[in-house]
């Protein structure tokens, strides 16, 4: 820490000007940075989460580009966040995740094609993405580690190659546009801002489900499992289950991710679940922070701004991608909310010091 | 009958190509524990390099060698600073190669751009032949390129059988810390093990474009074959590599040919079996 | 053969019949019989080699039996995998310690708390809201000194507190059969081998305990009776002081074997000198886990080829 009274900018620096400071009173000035920093650190998160909860609300009334581009953001944070769940809780990180939302977003285009009602193409959508998931989970929970991520490639190449190929079901490379979406009474996802709401509660449902699953006893033994399997089946776990119940989880959420995907983009086709949108989910969830639900969501804003909206003027923005990624296996493997974790250490560490030294600071 | 025979050749010839890429793959993986997603990155890397110098030089085996040495290299480089600065946490490997697909692929679109591009054999080798079974007419280069990965995997059968370089490799992959408790430098053996794995890489991109093409999306297309050829055959196993690229090439080829349909979904097929039934592959060792 | 302890015991509380386990060809565990009696303190010992790991991991279920069965409290559970063996009441402890070293102590501990209960598929109530486990899992910490160290990270734990949560995890779940392998007391300072005694010590009588060990000083004024395998067949079973008496133990152990000095290997063992760490655990999986407080003695030293178990 710096002991310079100069610039009062950082956190740390702040505090400590008292002590080089002229004229204010230490004891005082100490007080009242801890005053501060304890309030950070009470209503820090309830705040932020308010502030970004406005700030999206206001950012989609508009009819702009700005709209479109949060849309997208939250539908793909949707789907890092389910693939954090399994791959950074429970350890299964998974290269298939975009084939799963391939599932969902065709199960409905395919349906509609074939005369269901909007309502029903939804259900046929998610239930499809489910059966899946239970079948495919069988074979995929039966490995860990690197083979589970060869085995889950293989799984979304293999739906990839249906979409791509299978042209009497799927319409080939053109994709299926979406003609009608799904309305009840008033409630009309065909009207934008209603759509727009209902991906943003969908997507803060979502969340809080998966927040909340990972601070239960279940997201607990995820945890568990992947620091060490043997002593978890030891204790009277059956390991295979929780990995089977996580890819469950997450194999369907990512499918409601496909849905919406579907209802803001009006079509899907199999771009949207190629290798390279596999890789692309992944690198959210290691970019925004393996092993925390929020991490991704910040993953998934960053590429897709990148992705969008950097492209334009950055042509090279995959290799800084790329590079970016590289760097956080290197250096940083909380990614960017590990950052903002450390930060939050930093904090409690200073106001532990804080607390520790009472006001007077005589003898020097 | 004749486009049987056809195609069962289209289907060994593509089964050398992937032979020669999945080989490597499944050496490193073997010894050094690595998944390198960026293998086929490599390839395809290999492809435009090979492209590029035929191009100025007009001589293939130029090209050919350029791409084989020149990835070879860049794979020494790529060993002796990314994988070794991750120290072997096998997820952080994973996750780092494919970040490096991502760079590799964006910077070859900014030299080659996004249109496929053929690399043309000379002389005789571009052209036909009659075969004596059955007088089918066939292409030289693809006669050529399975000659050459049957006899690249002789050879590489003899430097693992055969000298000591390859039984050191092979002891490497059954029982690694035995391999540092006999004291040889491991590093050592690291390194030319990643180095040979990405030299046979970029050759097969060169090989590859004559039949295949050079093209946005052929890495992963190649990778995706290999991943498969190491999961039937066994992650590590060279035999087993042979074995899964004939059963890839083969059902690739039948499957586009017969099945077009769901070609490429059946490729994985063999796939998901293999998990379910024997899920160290076919000639794998059971670890974990 | 005789049962351990004096104890009239209804049905033995652990019992192996028969068993028998090849490696490729090598026997480790040659058609072995053992009766442990409801709440008894048994041993089982052995120099290097001898069995003893292989026979705790068909014990506890790691590995299957070639051939022979294993009965608990007269229930058949050959078949049946580690965690339904835990269910009924068998905990067992690691060689090399296996802990959640990336979690809390208190996360560590609220794991083994949940492990044979139905809320471990819990998935929307907090785990830190269920009171009952969180007071639970203060006072097993408390009564090991780990009362302080709660919040820590398993990481950070010391060489002792990881041995001390190590058996913590095995006895939440209230075992009624524990095994421990190998000197649960093994690299640790005096003052927490004093705790590790005090807390075997402590155990609840109904318990059976059943040690593993290799070195037969431990065990002294800890168990009751013993079991002592060479070359994977049981050599003698009885009270302590039958086998400290037996002159074939004699000639595998104590032949001028000071009070802490290690076993020696017999005569016409064929391993190297090297083999006096212990054996690894079974076969693969047993490498140490990096981040793990990997105990000292757990390091697999190079050229341990024909070390240990064969495994």
């Amino acid at each position: 820490m710096t002991a310079g009274g100069q610039a009062p900018a950082g956190r740390a620096s702040a505090v400590e000007v008292p002590l080089a400071g002229p004229g204010l009173p230490a004891g005082r000035g100490t007080r009242l940075a801890l005053t501060a920093l304890r309030g950070s650190r009470r209503f820090g998160g309830p705040v932020a989460a308010v502030a970004v909860g406005i700030a999206l609300v206001l950012l989609l009334q508009g009819n702009g580009f700005a709209s479109t581009l949060v849309l997208d953001m939250l539908v793909y944070a949707i789907a890092a966040m389910s693939l954090d769940f399994l791959g950074g809780y429970a350890g299964l990180i998974s290269l298939g995740q975009a084939g799963f939302l391939g599932v969902g977003a065709y199960g409905v285009a395919i349906a509609e094609v074939h005369f269901f009602s909007p309502w029903a193409a939804v259900g046929i959508g998610l239930g499809a993405t489910l059966a899946l998931g239970l079948a495919l989970g069988v074979v995929a929970v039966r490995v860990r580690g690197v083979s589970f991520v060869i085995i889950t490639l293989a799984m979304g190449q293999v739906l990839w190659g249906l979409a791509f190929q299978w042209v009497g079901l799927s319409e080939g490379d053109n994709g299926i546009p979406l003609t009608i979406l799904p309305s009840i009474g008033p409630f009309d996802l065909n009207d934008p801002l209603t759509l727009r709401m209902t991906v943003l509660v969908v997507f803060a449902v979502v969340a809080l489900l998966l927040v909340a699953f990972v601070h239960s006893p279940f997201g607990l033994s995820l945890r568990g499992v992947r620091s060490n399997e043997t002593r978890m089946a030891v204790l009277g776990y059956r390991t295979g289950l929780h990995c089977y119940l996580a890819w469950v989880i997450a194999v369907f959420f990512t499918g409601v991710a496909g849905v919406l995907y579907l209802f803001v983009n009006q079509l899907i086709s199999p771009a949207t679940m190629a290798f390279s949108q596999d890789g692309l989910l992944v690198i959210m969830v290691v970019l925004g922070g393996l092993r925390s639900i929020w991490g991704p969501a910040l993953g998934a804003v960053v590429i897709v701004l990148f992705q969008q909206e950097l492209s334009i003027y950055l042509d090279r923005w995959q290799t800084v991608m790329g590079l970016t990624l590289i760097a956080v296996v290197l250096f940083s493997p909380g990614g960017l909310w590990g950052l903002v974790r450390a930060a939050g250490r930093r904090r409690d560490a200073l106001i532990a010091r804080l607390e520790a030294r009472p006001g007077k600071r005589g003898g020097r | 009958m004749q486009q049987f025979i056809a195609q069962t050749l289209n289907g060994l010839t593509l089964a050398g190509i992937v032979f020669l890429v999945s080989s490597g793959f499944t050496l490193v993986f073997g010894v050094m524990r690595v998944t390198n997603l960026s293998h086929g990155a490599v390839y395809l890397l290999g492809g435009y390099i090979g492209y590029s110098v035929i191009t100025a030089t007009h001589n293939f085996l130029y090209g050919l060698a350029a791409a084989a040495i020149g990835m070879g290299l860049f794979g020494l480089l790529m060993e002796r600073t990314l994988i070794t600065w991750l120290k072997g946490n096998e997820m952080s490997e994973l996750l780092a190669t494919l970040g490096l697909i991502y760079v590799i692929d964006d910077v070859s679109l900014a030299i080659w751009g996004g249109s496929p591009l053929t690399i043309n054999l000379p002389g005789v080798l571009g052209g036909s032949s009659t075969l004596p079974i059955s007088g089918i007419v066939y292409p030289n280069d693809r006669i050529f390129i399975l000659a050459v990965s049957i006899i690249i995997a002789l050879g590489l059968y003899y430097l693992l059988r055969r000298t000591r370089i390859g039984a050191i490799i092979r002891a490497g992959v059954d029982d690694r810390e035995m391999v540092s408790a006999l004291g040889i430098n491991v590093r050592l053996v690291f390194s030319l093990v990643f180095t040979l794995g990405a030299l046979l890489a970029g050759f097969a991109g060169v090989l590859g474009g004559t039949v295949l093409g050079v093209y946005t999306g052929g890495d992963s297309d190649i990778l995706l074959f290999a991943l498969a050829v190491v999961i039937i055959g066994g992650l590590g196993s060279f035999e087993g590599a042979i074995v899964g690229s004939l059963i890839i090439g083969l059902i690739e080829t039948y499957g586009t040919a017969y099945f077009p349909a769901v070609a490429y979904s059946i490729l994985f097929i063999p796939v998901i079996v293999i998990l379910l039934v024997k899920p160290e592959g076919l000639l794998g060792k059971v670890n974990r | 053969m005789t049962a351990g302890p004096a104890r009239p015991a209804e049905l033995p509380a652990l019992e192996a019949d028969h068993l028998c386990r090849r490696f490729r060809g090598v026997t480790a565990v040659a058609d072995l019989s053992l009766r442990v009696a409801a709440g008894a303190r048994f041993g089982i010992i052995g120099p290097n080699g001898a069995g003893k790991t292989t026979l705790f991991n068909l014990l506890s279920g790691e590995l299957r039996p070639t051939t022979g069965s294993v009965a608990l409290f007269g229930r058949d559970i050959t078949a049946l995998r580690p965690y339904r063996r835990a269910a009924l009441g068998l905990g067992r402890t690691f060689q090399i310690t296996r802990i959640f070293s990336d979690l809390t102590v208190l996360e560590n501990l609220t794991l083994a708390l949940h492990g044979l209960s139905r809320s471990k598929l819990s998935l929307l109530r907090p785990w830190r809201s269920y009171r009952a486990k969180m007071a639970e899992a203060a006072d097993l910490a408390a009564s090991f000194g780990l009362a302080q160290r709660l919040a820590a990270p398993a990481s950070d734990l010391s060489h002792g507190e990881v041995r001390e949560l190590e058996v913590l995890l095995a006895l939440a779940l209230k075992p009624r059969v524990l095994l421990l392998l190998d000197e649960p007391a093994a690299g640790l300072s005096p003052a927490e081998r004093v705790d590790i005694q005090a807390l075997l010590t402590s155990l609840p009588a109904e318990l059976t305990l059943v040690m593993i060990e290799h070195d037969i000083d431990v065990l002294r004024g800890v168990v009751d009776s013993a079991a002592v395998l060479h070359l994977g067949s049981l050599v003698v079973q009885g009270s302590m002081r039958d086998i400290q008496n037996d002159d074939r133990v004699r000639e595998l152990y104590l032949g001028g074997a000071g009070a802490h000095a290690p076993a020696i290997p017999p005569p016409g063992d064929p391993r190297p000198p090297a083999a006096s760490t212990p054996e690894a655990g079974a076969p693969p999986e047993a490498s140490p886990p990096p981040e793990a407080g990997t105990p000292p003695e757990a390091g697999t030293p190079p050229g341990r080829a024909g070390a240990g178990d064969q495994s």
